[in-house]
């Protein structure tokens, strides 16, 4: 080998040796980034919390204290009023929360921590939470057993009753006159298929695509109801694609409307 | 009939000491309430409460050091600790649940009923 040559392998390893460097110190730059950026995130996440959510909980305790007794016996009509303030109350904590989870999924990514649950007592769970809301809006929530062995699913607790209780808590709202919400749990093409039929207002057709979006509101319901965020069914569809299942609806204006969603089946277990 | 329980309760918001107090008195047990982390530790030490509602953002010493510390010490580690604070992050959870406490609550999503059935349950009754 010549000196000539030698030099050149020389300067090529160096070269190299000094673009890999370069790259690494790229990416721990680009990491140490991220990692602040999360830590930005974080913290400003939980001054949000504590500033939004402190007089939330203050109104929450004055009201629950007083309708629970500890101020003395209330009239009906007495009642009745702080009942409503306290109803206004937990939606407004429900939007506070519903940001919240939008900003902790800044980068448009979400964290699940899935465990075999049985889908089918989780939803009568949710059901049976949500019943009095329910009765209280004159909406009648359904759960139909089914007909055929529905296997365990792999999910992340927490977050599917979310998905769960925005799918529940859109078909109470939205529903009109008397409303009925029948949601029943089957398999189709080897996942497991989550379904709530409404009786509501129903989405218009022009919007059907929109409505998984962030902060996307129906027009025939944005001036009817002013508590809704836009972000429920964005978050359900977060919660259930990182899940590995797909959500979609299908809708007729003034007739009603079917949520869908489905998750694996979990294979592993044999119950 | 026994003995009413002691309940340490660690909460620097005037309303909410209000609130919780007057509850948790009027379903039966004793309430002796800390508005600082130090003060929180000097009462844990000195009363021994049966259970403590331990806030997060507190006035000097935050809530993750004070049960770290309450958790260091003979008299206190085995008391049961409630962190009841309006943070709700899942590392913050996993942080309180990784330094002892047996129960994580956020405020602005549970009902002062269910805080007693909470604390009821805990206490074996």
């Amino acid at each position: 080998m010549t000196t000539l040559e030698i030099i050149l392998l020389v300067l090529f390893f160096f070269t190299l040796g000094y673009a890999l460097y370069i790259q690494l110190r790229m990416r721990s730059v680009r990491d140490r980034e991220r990692e602040k950026t999360e830590e930005r995130r974080s913290s400003f996440i939980s001054i949000i919390s504590h500033q939004l959510r402190t007089p939330l909980s203050v109104i929450k305790g004055y009201l629950e204290g007083v309708l629970t007794g500890d101020q003395g016996e209330l009239q009906p009509g007495q009642q009745e009023y702080l009942q409503e303030a306290l109803d206004i109350n937990r939606d407004t904590i429900k939007l506070v929360n519903d940001y919240l989870e939008v900003v902790r999924m800044g980068a448009e990514s979400i964290t699940v921590h899935p465990e075999t649950l049985d889908l089918v007592e989780l939803v009568q769970g949710e059901i049976k939470k949500l019943t009095p809301l329910a009765r209280a809006s004159n909406c009648e929530l359904i759960f139909e057993t089914p007909s055929e062995q529905i296997p365990k699913v792999k999910a992340d607790r927490i977050k599917i009753r979310q998905v769960i209780e925005n799918i529940l808590t859109n078909a109470i709202k939205y529903s009109k006159g008397k409303g009925r919400a029948v949601t029943t749990i089957s398999m189709r093409d080897g996942m497991v298929q989550y379904k709530t039929q409404d009786n509501g207002v129903g989405v218009p057709a022009d919007q059907l695509e929109e409505v998984f979006t962030k902060f996307s509101r129906g027009k025939n319901v944005i001036h009817k109801d002013t508590t809704g965020s836009g972000i429920g069914l964005y978050i359900a569809k977060m919660i259930v694609n990182a899940l590995g299942g797909e959500i979609w609806l299908e809708s007729k204006e003034n007739e009603g409307t079917a949520v869908f969603f489905t998750l694996p089946p979990d294979h592993q277990s044999h119950e | 009939m026994s003995e009413p329980k002691n309940i340490l309760l660690v909460e620097d918001e005037q309303a909410l000491q209000k609130i919780y107090s007057n509850k948790l008195r009027n379903s039966g047990f004793n309430v002796s309430v800390a508005i600082t982390g130090d003060e929180a530790l000097r009462k844990a030490q000195t009363e021994l409460p049966d259970i403590i509602l331990l806030d997060l953002i507190l006035p000097g010493k935050d809530g993750f050091v004070v049960l770290e510390e309450l958790k260091q010490q003979d008299t206190t580690k085995d008391i049961p600790v409630v962190i009841l604070s309006n943070l709700g992050q899942e590392s913050d959870i996993a942080r309180g649940k990784q330094l002892g406490a047996i129960d994580y609550l956020v405020k602005a999503d549970v009902g002062l009923m269910d805080l007693v059935e909470k604390v009821k349950k805990y206490l074996g009754g």
